[in-house]
């Protein structure tokens, strides 16, 4: 059986391990909050990326320039039966 | 850039609370997770190191959820009111979820915060009482969903 320390020695030890295991712990509240704040700001910049309803941005751009493309279209062809000027005068108003 | 500038402007508080609402489920899945695998002896880590991890994921779970509640408060469009926020099924804006949403946020404040307080309460009692907060954390969970 190996011999104990001295009582000073052991309070040093004691006092060493105490201020050891308070370092660790404050390191992991740190890689904690760190985590939670890079989750916070990844989050924030995705759904600020993709529009704050999901992905809808895209799909309404897409969707009212199809819209306007069909509309111009649907004019276009009606003042097909009119003459040439008129049809033109409604396609540009439109765009 | 011009999508981050609206965002910037008339939906800031609205995408703070939506981020801060993926922080908080976050940080609980961890801290549900970590604290059911410390529970059934499954980690065979240093114990004091994974219950000073618990905590921290814990808390800053709800310092996550507070700001996914208050952050509603400075929304234009839905602009709710403190009740709202507050009291379960009282948002008149997609009642149900925003209901469970609250039933689970107060959930895991109360159970979270009930640490500090098990020796009053009974370590044996808090216990009991602790591990509802998984299904606090179900319940957030399907609030995300919906």
């Amino acid at each position: 059986m190996p011999p104990s320390p001295p009582p000073a020695d052991r309070a040093a030890l004691g006092r060493e391990k105490l201020a050891a295991r308070a370092h660790r712990a404050s390191s992991l509240r740190r890689r904690v909050v760190a985590g939670a704040l890079a989750s916070f700001a990844l989050a924030w910049g995705v759904i600020a990326f993709n529009g704050p309803m999901g992905v809808t941005t895209d799909t309404t751009t897409t969707a009212s320039t199809q819209a306007a493309t069909s509309s111009t279209e649907d004019a276009t062809t009606e003042d097909s039966t009119t003459d040439d000027s008129s049809a033109a005068e409604v396609t540009t108003a439109q765009l | 850039m011009s999508t981050l500038a609206i965002a910037l402007g008339e939906h800031f508080f609205w995408i703070t609370s939506r981020a801060a609402g993926v922080a908080a489920l976050l940080a609980s899945s961890a801290a549900v997770t970590l604290g059911l695998l410390m529970g059934g002896r499954m980690l065979k880590g240093r114990l004091p190191d994974l219950r000073v991890t618990h905590e921290a994921l814990s808390l800053a779970t709800i310092a996550a959820l507070l700001v996914h509640a208050l952050a509603l408060l400075g929304d234009g469009y839905l602009s709710p009111s403190l009740a709202d926020i507050t009291i379960p099924f009282v948002s008149s804006s997609a009642r149900f979820w925003t209901g469970l949403g609250i039933v689970a946020g107060w959930g895991l404040i109360i159970l979270g915060v009930s640490y500090y307080a098990r020796a009053r309460i009974g370590v044996a009692r808090w216990r009991r009482l602790h591990r509802f907060t998984a299904l606090a954390w179900i319940l957030g969970v399907v609030h995300g969903i919906g």
